[in-house]
């Protein structure tokens, strides 16, 4: 069976308005934001409707097609890249924001429908869906699903999947399957939290409920400049054991500080080793109390300029620096490779320690930006894709980076999922009988493999055979 | 409650229990749980005691049969709590609050009981440990073995030990409660979360039965929580009004489980089903009371006795497919359910439980 039996078969009458055949749109839907890999798709699907949605994948089970789901393409490790023949089935036309019931602060959306858009749209009855990854202008809701995306607030709010009740999906058989409601989940099993995070891997999901939170009364937000890292990376730790859970606590480094001055001209401070971006929010009382406690903090570790918001537009621009700091960093090279890596919160001195290592090692630039309360890093290596060698230095050096994490006892991945290009990763943090496991989960789901082939798992996991764990060992 | 002497003895007897069980196809169950059901179960117990505890990080490592007043005790010198709010916590394991699919009674989304455990250490059914998850807090890399073990009863696996997040002890706890009808509630309701905003955790409209058993008269009321600085939580009283009901909270929250002749049922329901939806919950159903959980979605129905399941099953309507039986003799109904998800649950079990020695996963009381 093949593309070309499908089309015969099912004429082009319903496929004419969401099939794309052409060179252009395999070549817009050849890759994501992970900027080492791309294919272009054999073809490429972007249904209308939800109804139009489980004809396409039925029309693929039917043909034995494999699938590769894709949101707003803005993944960073591949994700929804097209391999083993996958056809690309875009979900970013399903954007309907079906209801909002502000009584039991719920939206039920379609996955198409983007991040930023539902807070804007939650904004009348004063709520809004709280992951808020930096993509958030761009990404939708369906991929934020299936990465499980985090963001600067995670830190306070936790990731995505807190903020899913249910999901309407097509699985890989081509039936609509229902898990979770407008509820709690439910006892019997989550099957819903097991499907957050699973990288479109166990099926298309078309529709959510989703949690809205109450925006918070008041908010304070502060720029601390440090004339260390370290001293900014120590001071993360000390806000948190002195009681005090920021709303986001974002840690950039000169690098990345000095091109988002420059491309921006925000009046940063550039001299500075690095700065942290804190925000606390909630009650009035309950900020101007948090407020105390982290100036106090920032200031017995030697900050040397605070900058604080004292309104929205000042603070919209503080959260410049943030959010577009990866846009600036394309000023500094030809190209930059965003990392993702987690440590324990403890030891974020210590990954930002050894990302300098790495780049004196490789006579790289790497520029760091850090969820600091979370521990999770992201490095921007820096790098020039018409040198080979320079290719080649940033992918080892992101790799040395990745390893580190392990062995702080982190994860090769904090938010941006395994996609394809960290699968050979999975068995330096897992045991061959955790993976195999992993496999054997997947089979229950989709035993033909056709959803999203080839990502999340290593290629040989089920083997038993890994390599090395370096992980620190709890097990006898 | 004391650091496990020595954790790794703990988890082989832990395993070695449960290998034994498969070799001899002996069926166990985990805890105190499955009363009625047990019979000729052998009941294997998860070991007690701090495993790890890293407080920078706000994160600890517990057997899972540690009970929340234990852990709680043990974070108390660093300022810290688990900060889940679920029937007896002197007696509750974490293990068992997991597997029963208990979020815990405050706020919902990221403070569950759900989200706040990051990993644990499972003995599947052949006696193997599986680690599921590291301490970060953050995504895990591939499948998150963990979360079906979410609500499943043990079916699926003994959890042996859980990492799980703590949080801050906040220095002001407050409750507030004012009288309002069913008729009154959802109007009652918005007011009052327009006027407490985020300062509130847990928001409860409990019936006149579930009133009177908090020594308190009315029609029914809403019951609000708060946490924060002491000026925060005064701020919020005054914005909220009502008046403050300084010995309610255990009460309410036990309720229906203090005593042996009360049935404990749980619904997950929406607060429009509960309040336009159903008659049944709107007049109360009949039952010792009922506590409507606005921040969560989960509500508690006590009953008098078995017999009224029947009745309230049927009045419940398709919410029934919905209703757990939550503390009390489970009836033994294992309904065969169909549809997808029961085949997935079923190839699971083949995974997980291929001696078919653990425990049913929880069933709904309707179909
Ligand atoms: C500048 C920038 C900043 C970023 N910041 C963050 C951040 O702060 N936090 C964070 O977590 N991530 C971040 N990301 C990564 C990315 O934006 C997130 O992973 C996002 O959730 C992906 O959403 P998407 O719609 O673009 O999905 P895609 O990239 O299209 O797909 C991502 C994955 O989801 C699957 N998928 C998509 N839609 C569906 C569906 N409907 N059903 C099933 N599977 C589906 C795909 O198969 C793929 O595996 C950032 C990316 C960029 C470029
Ligand atoms: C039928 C019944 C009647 C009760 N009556 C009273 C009473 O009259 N008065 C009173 O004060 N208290 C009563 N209780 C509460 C009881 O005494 C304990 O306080 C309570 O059961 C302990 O709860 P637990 O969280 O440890 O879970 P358990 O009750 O031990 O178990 C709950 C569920 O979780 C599963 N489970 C437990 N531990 C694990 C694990 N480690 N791994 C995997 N799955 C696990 C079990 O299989 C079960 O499905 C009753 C409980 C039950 C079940």
């Amino acid at each position: 069976m093949s593309l070309q039996s499908l089309l015969a078969e099912h004429g082009a009458e319903w496929l004419e308005e969401c099939l794309y055949l052409d060179p252009a749109h395999a070549r817009a839907y050849a890759a994501d934001a992970y900027a080492f890999d791309s294919q272009p798709p054999p073809a490429v699907f972007l249904p209308r409707t939800q109804t139009e949605l489980q004809r396409v994948v039925k029309a693929c089970v039917e043909h034995d097609l494999p699938m590769a789901p894709r949101g707003a393409g803005t993944g960073l490790s591949g994700g929804c890249v097209s391999r083993e023949g996958a056809v690309q089935i875009g979900c970013s036309r399903l954007r309907r924001i079906v209801e909002i019931d502000p009584l039991d602060r719920i939206a039920v959306v379609e996955a198409g429908v983007v991040n930023l858009e539902l807070s804007q749209e939650a904004r009348r009855w004063g709520l809004y869906f709280a992951p808020d990854p930096s993509s958030q202008i761009a990404s939708t809701v369906g991929g934020n699903f299936a990465e499980n995306a985090g963001g600067p607030h995670t830190l306070k709010y936790a990731v995505t999947r807190a903020h899913v009740l249910g999901i309407r999906m097509i699985d890989a058989e081509g039936e609509w399957v229902e898990l979770g409601g407008p509820h709690a989940p439910m006892p019997g099993g989550d099957l819903l939290g097991l499907h957050c995070g699973a990288e479109g891997t166990l099926g298309i999901v078309a529709e959510l409920i989703l949690r809205l939170s109450p925006r918070a009364r008041a908010v304070y937000t502060v720029l601390a400049a440090f004339d260390e890292a370290e001293d900014a990376a120590d001071t993360v730790a000390a806000i948190v054991a002195a009681g005090v859970v920021p709303a986001a606590m974002e840690f950039i480094d000169r690098v990345v500080l000095r091109a988002v001055e420059e491309a921006f001209e925000l009046g940063l401070p550039v001299e500075a080793g690095a700065v942290l971006l804190v925000e606390v929010e909630g009650s009035a009382a309950a900020v101007a109390a948090e407020k105390e406690r982290v100036l106090h903090e920032c200031r017995s570790h030697g900050v040397r300029q605070l900058r604080e918001a004292g309104e929205e537009r000042e603070r919209a621009r503080l959260w410049k620096a943030r959010k577009h700091a990866f846009g600036a960093l394309g000023r500094l090279a030809p190209r930059y490779a965003t990392q993702d890596g987690v440590v324990p919160r403890a030891e974020v001195p210590a990954i930002v320690r050894r990302v300098g290592e790495v780049a004196r090692a490789h006579d790289l630039t790497i520029g760091i930006v850090l969820h600091a309360g979370d521990g999770n890093l992201h490095p921007a290596i820096l790098y020039d894709d018409r040198d080979p060698r320079s290719v080649r230095a940033a992918l080892d050096a992101g790799h040395e980076i990745l390893e580190a994490c392990i062995s702080l006892g982190g994860s090769p991945t904090g938010e941006h999922g395994v996609g394809l290009e960290k699968r050979d990763f999975l068995d330096r943090l897992w045991s061959g009988y955790e993976l195999e496991q992993m496999a054997q989960l997947r089979q229950v789901f989709d035993p033909q493999e056709r959803c999203n082939p080839a990502k999340l798992l290593p290629s040989g996991a089920g083997c038993g055979e890994g390599r090395p764990r370096h992980r620190r060992g709890i097990l006898p | 409650m004391k650091h496990l002497s020595s954790p790794g003895l703990h988890r082989e007897a832990f395993r070695r229990e449960v290998e034994l069980c498969y070799e001899a196809r002996q069926p166990l169950t985990w805890g105190e749980g499955d009363r009625s059901a047990t019979g000729s179960r052998t009941r294997v117990r998860a070991p007690a005691g701090v495993v790890d505890h890293w407080p920078e990080d706000l994160v600890v490592r517990v057997g899972a049969g540690s009970t929340f007043a234990e852990v709680d005790d043990f974070l108390r010198p660093w300022e810290l709590e688990l900060g889940v709010l679920l029937p007896q916590p002197d007696r509750t394991t974490l293990g068992g609050a997991f597997a029963r699919g208990e979020g815990g009674m405050t706020g919902g989304g990221a403070r569950s009981l759900r989200e706040l455990a990051l990993s644990a250490l499972l003995v599947e059914g052949r006696g193997r440990p599986l680690e599921l998850g590291t301490r970060v807090v953050k995504n895990v890399a591939g499948y998150d073995l963990l979360r079906p073990h979410f609500g499943a009863g043990g079916a699926w696996g003994g959890l042996c030990e859980l990492v799980v997040r703590s949080r801050s002890r906040p220095p002001s706890r407050m409750l507030r409660w004012s009288e309002s009808s069913p008729q009154e509630a959802l109007g009652r309701l918005q007011q009052l979360r327009d006027r407490g905003s985020t300062t509130t955790v847990g928001e409860w409209w409990l019936d006149a039965a579930a009133l009177a058993r908090l020594g308190l008269e009315g029609r029914g009321g809403w019951f609000l929580l708060a946490e924060g600085s002491e000026q925060e939580v005064g701020a919020w009283a005054d914005a909220v009004g009502g008046e403050e009901s300084t010995d309610a909270l255990p009460i309410l929250r036990d309720l229906g489980w203090t005593e042996s002749s009360a049935v404990l049922v749980r619904v997950f329901a929406s607060t429009r089903e509960c309040f336009e939806g159903d008659p049944a919950f709107a007049s109360g159903g009949g039952g010792r009371g009922w506590i409507h959980d606005a921040a969560t979605g989960v509500n508690r129905w006590i009953l008098a006795d078995l017999s009224d399941l029947d009745r309230v099953s049927r009045r419940l309507g398709p919410m029934a497919s919905r209703a757990f039986v939550d503390r009390g003799p489970i009836p033994a109904a294992t309904r065969p359910a169909g549809g997808r998800t029961a085949e997935w649950k079923g190839r699971l079990r083949q995974i997980y439980d291929p001696g078919e020695i653990f425990p049913p996963l929880p069933t709904p009381l309707g179909p």
